[in-house]
């Protein structure tokens, strides 16, 4: 997988949660918390990563995903991963 | 050597209340057997001769001679499983067994056996049968590690087709693409039975397995929400599994007979991917609810945000001409008496064609079983309990009486004006109870 660069990722990631919470209509900011802020609830989150990390070709474990709260820490873990 | 495996014999919702029949318009689903004695026979030396034995359509009795007995189980199937093993050891035969039962609560399993297998068996059964063959069976095998899958073979599901017969011929067997959950749901056994690790089964193994079951004229049913997740790539492997399946000549319906999922997940899963469920030929999801937050709070605390997602899962369902087939389960710790009148409510609006109903049940080795242990509140140890159907633990907001009513009045309630299923054809009336 070539290198992707981090507004690459913040853009599909920000996709992907417009997909899983339609309704969510607000802008999406970096320090958006996934649960409190955007309604993620823990099957929404998995379905984001699930989804991002498949479109990146890369395999997490669930032990990896447990400091993952905010917007920017996804785009943070994906960009380590994609490095 | 002789090994005879047998599937011990197990309550079901209407043999533990058989009013049950007099209320519901369907036909009673008597499933192929769990995996376990097809996977174990799968790696079984060719100079062993193997035998099945399906306890659910005619009793064991003595008459079945073998070298070696082996029984595979889970919970519900353990009272009649170690009855058998008396039985057996009594006459001078030498019984072994694995299993979810086993493997979770070995102590007790292990009083009833000459030797038990605990966790997956397929690592330590060559061993087993070594020791027995010089007389030297230890009374406990342990698979610490979890199964290289890269070692799997296709399931022995021919054993199963073979003893088919009049009382059991079931229209589909369980196929397998992983092993193994991350998550940590609180009434799941698979994370502690199966490890915390998703493993895929081998894309050539899944191949087989499928074309295997085509070849005997069965469906597959396969519960694999762990595949939806990406955890070591599962979903990949899925769609890979999908590819394959929609090359499959047989028609829509005939290939599959569901895929069972957390209802929930329908409605987060990417359409692409449920697309490529469709397209593969599944028309059915077996729609667990109640071990996920969602239908938790929908159900048990009546939160009309959650309610809405609920309806809109079986939505998403028909949009993609999948039927929705649902497992509603009460008595969680979230559930008050209201909850019955709420999943009346859902099944109303969601339009939900068939449904079953479950009792939460604490099954050995999960959290719940470790909680309601700890508090005293399990009452019930008579395994055969241990079924969805039956209260076996003091409900923390209602009495058992009344979860039981509960309970028999949604299978009542539901189907007091289905009596048109009666009518369809038998693939599409038959439900699990």
């Amino acid at each position: 997988m070539p290198r992707v660069e981090p507004q690459q990722i913040r853009n599909e990631v920000e996709t992907i949660i417009r997909r899983i919470r339609p309704e969510n209509k607000a802008e999406i900011r970096n320090s958006d918390r996934l649960r409190e802020d955007l309604g993620l609830d823990s099957l929404h989150s998995m379905e984001l990563l699930s989804a991002v990390t498949e479109k990146y070709e890369v395999d997490v474990d669930v032990e990896q995903l447990q400091e993952v709260r905010t917007v920017g820490d996804v785009v943070s873990f994906l960009s380590k991963l994609l490095a | 050597m002789k090994v005879q495996f047998v599937y011990p014999s197990f309550e079901r919702h209407a043999q533990s209340h058989p009013e049950l029949l007099e209320c519901v318009p369907c036909n009673e689903y008597l499933g192929g057997p769990s995996l376990g004695i097809a996977s174990i026979a799968a790696v079984t030396p060719p100079d062993v001769q193997v035998a099945f034995h399906d306890d659910r359509v005619k009793p064991l009795t003595l008459d079945v001679e073998a070298d070696l007995y082996a029984l595979s189980f889970f919970t519900p199937a353990a009272t009649r499983a170690l009855e058998l093993a008396d039985m057996l050891r009594a006459a001078g035969r030498k019984v072994v067994a694995g299993g979810i039962f086993p493997t979770m609560m070995p102590e007790v399993a292990g009083a009833h056996f000459d030797s038990i297998v605990v966790g997956e068996g397929e690592g330590v059964w060559n061993a087993l049968l070594s020791d027995f063959g010089k007389g030297a069976l230890k009374p406990r095998y342990e698979q610490t590690e979890p199964f290289d899958l890269e070692k799997l073979p296709p399931p022995r599901v021919d054993l199963y087709v073979e003893a088919e017969s009049a009382a059991l011929h079931p229209d589909d067997y369980p196929l397998q693409i992983s092993r193994g959950c991350p998550l940590n749901c609180d009434a799941c056994v698979v994370p502690y039975s199966m490890g915390k690790k998703v493993r895929l089964v081998p894309r050539e193994v899944s191949k087989t397995a499928l074309s295997d079951l085509a070849k005997a004229g069965k469906l597959a049913a396969i519960t694999e929400d762990t595949s939806f997740f990406a955890f070591s790539g599962a979903r990949r492997h899925l769609r890979t599994f999908l590819a394959d399946l929609k090359n499959d000549p047989r028609p829509r319906g005939q290939k599959i007979s569901y895929l069972g999922c957390s209802m929930p997940m329908i409605l987060s899963l990417d359409p692409t991917l449920i697309q490529e469920i469709s397209d593969a030929g599944i028309d059915r999801f077996y729609l667990v609810c109640g071990f996920d937050p969602i239908t938790r709070n929908a159900f048990g605390k009546g939160d009309p945000d959650a309610m809405d997602r609920a309806i809109r899962s079986v939505q998403r369902c028909h949009e993609f001409g999948i039927e929705p087939y649902t497992s509603l389960l009460v008595g969680n710790e979230t559930d008050d008496e209201g909850v019955f009148d709420r999943i009346l409510e859902f099944t109303v609006k969601a339009k939900v064609p068939k449904t079953e109903f479950a009792i939460f049940t604490p099954y050995p080795g999960t959290p719940s079983w470790h909680q309601l242990e700890g508090e005293g509140r399990i009452f019930d140890k008579a395994w055969k309990h241990y079924n969805d159907a039956n209260v076996v633990f003091k409900p923390k907001q209602m009495s058992a009486e009344r979860l039981l009513d509960g309970y028999l009045t949604l299978w009542r309630e539901f189907y007091k004006d289905k009596l048109h299923l009666a009518e369809m054809e038998q693939g599409q009336r038959t439900i699990q109870f």
